[in-house]
């Protein structure tokens, strides 16, 4: 007997970006919440304040697992595109985490085992 | 600094700070980052606990931490369980789900996630799934002595490991009194088996046995599954996945995983001598009263000694004297996190994870946002030829 019944997994839901505009779009992201969404959203708000106008995400419903993100390009913006943009946010995202587990494994060094 | 949450006599108010937050571009905002980030430990009294605090970060940052570690740290427990025969009180479907809330020393990294679009058992192989076997029986006849000395009087090796003092030696306590007060009184009594996680046997599979660094078995084994009575028995198989939280709590590696805001206790005015015993008491732990120099006919006064021990608790409002002199706020980019596991993974294993994690989403991100450019740019060729 199954301990935790699961059906079939769904589809994996694939990226669709919206709109036609390349400097302001909405990404639609399978997948993902509020732990990515608003990573990136504090991100482009207060990181890149040359490069983007606006951000912000919503989780449209519960029960669907997609995050739709918005993200409009500041006039004067080095990114050519909002994808850029977003790109970026995803970059600086990875160099945070990176800084922070450096700073854990170093303070953790006889104790930790992960590569 | 980057504005101040202050409690009230009802309710928060938020100051912003009137220096301008936000760095120019993605450079700068590392590169403040990287300055400005601290990583200290409050508290780690076994590698199970962990209170650590961040500092200069952002609450999005701190709450995709907690989010991830309670639901997006894989793990592996057991999700199927076959049952060949089962005559205990306890029902099927009861002794499974207790099965699977089972927490297990298996290392996630040496497994695969199953792949539940693979449908029926042809998916399960020995990357993806660990085996447990479970044959239990109760006997006919009275317990021997030597049945009992090695259920009841041995503190299991799991419990020595931990290292908690208070555990072990609670464990030796209740041995010593099940010992003295005679038969009656045994968890194991006559006809009675207990039927403990430890009677889970891993059963290896393909490599498993070589592979395997760790050894799969159970974190605690005195956690009691269900009980027999003479002649029933109890067979089954188990099969353990990994997968996440997300998926279901028994996944999910940590007890309690939380954060929060580091108290800031000021003082607008000094507190001398009767108000100070009072503040000292109603903010216990984190005022210190110390004797009082260059005030005429003041012996002591009042002066913050510990803000993590404030509980924003507002009763010193009620007093009209500490109301005016006493200011307790939050700092909301200083966090107090609380990392409790339930033992298959370590408190900084789990939080270096959590990191992993939180960067692989990003990673995973960007990756599809470069394939739907490329699918567009091909698409733009085509139209053009």
């Amino acid at each position: 007997m199954s301990v935790n019944t699961t059906a079939v997994a769904p589809r994996p839901i694939p990226l669709t970006i919206l709109g036609n505009n390349p400097a302001s779009r909405t990404y639609r992201i399978g997948e993902e919440d509020h732990s990515l969404g608003n990573c990136l959203r504090n991100i482009l708000v207060s990181g890149m304040e040359e490069e983007v106008d606006f951000a912000g995400y919503s989780v449209p419903h519960p029960s669907e697992a997609i995050l739709q993100m918005r993200v409009q390009l500041a006039k004067g913006a080095k990114c050519e595109t909002a994808d850029d943009a977003l790109m970026e946010s995803c970059d600086a995202l990875k160099s945070m985490c990176d800084h922070v587990m450096g700073t854990v494994k170093g303070r953790h060094e006889h104790e930790v085992k992960i590569e | 600094m980057s504005g101040m949450y202050e409690v009230r006599e009802s309710g928060i108010t938020y100051s912003p700070s009137i220096q301008n937050q936000a760095t120019a571009n993605k450079e700068e905002f590392i590169k403040k980052f990287k300055t400005n980030f601290t990583y200290s430990v409050l508290s780690h009294p076994n590698p199970n606990e962990l209170v650590f605090s961040l500092q200069n970060v952002d609450v999005s940052f701190a709450n995709a931490l907690r989010r991830i570690m309670i639901s997006e740290v894989p793990t592996v427990a057991i999700e199927i369980v076959y049952i060949d025969n089962n005559t205990s009180i306890t029902h099927d479907e009861v002794l499974s789900h207790r099965l699977g809330l089972i927490p297990l020393d298996i290392d996630p990294d040496e497994f695969e996630e199953y792949d539940s679009r693979v449908t029926g058992d042809e998916g399960t192989n020995d990357f993806n799934t660990a085996v447990f076997k479970l044959d239990v029986t109760c006997g006919s006849r009275p317990a021997t002595r030597s049945d009992l000395d090695s259920r009841v009087l041995e503190v299991p090796p799991d419990l020595e490991a931990v290292g908690k003092d208070d555990n072990v030696a609670l464990a030796k306590d209740i041995a010593h009194k099940h010992q003295g007060r005679g038969k009656s009184t045994l968890p194991n009594r006559p006809h009675t088996r207990h039927v403990y996680a430890r009677d889970l046997v891993w059963c290896p599979e393909g490599g498993q046995g070589t592979r395997l660094k760790r050894k799969p078995k159970v974190v605690h084994g005195d956690i009691l599954l269900t009980k027999l009575r003479a002649n029933q028995r109890i067979t089954l198989t188990c099969h353990a996945r990994k997968s996440t939280g997300k998926d279901h709590a028994k996944y999910s590696p940590v007890a309690t995983a939380s954060y929060r805001m580091k108290p800031v206790v000021g003082l607008r005015e000094r507190v001398f001598d009767e108000d100070a015993d009072r503040l000292a008491v109603l903010e216990p732990g984190v005022f210190k009263i110390v004797p009082c120099t260059g005030v005429a006919g003041k012996n002591r006064e009042a002066k913050v000694h510990n803000e993590y021990a404030c509980t924003m608790s507002r009763n010193f409002m009620r007093d009209p004297v500490l109301k005016e002199a006493v200011i307790i706020s939050r700092d909301p980019r200083h966090f107090i996190f609380s990392v409790e596991t339930v033992g298959m993974m370590t408190a900084v294993e789990v939080l270096i994870k959590s990191l992993q994690v939180l960067k692989g989403k990003g990673e995973k991100l960007k990756e599809e946002i470069q394939a739907v450019k490329l699918g567009r740019e091909m698409g733009e060729s085509m139209d053009e030829e």
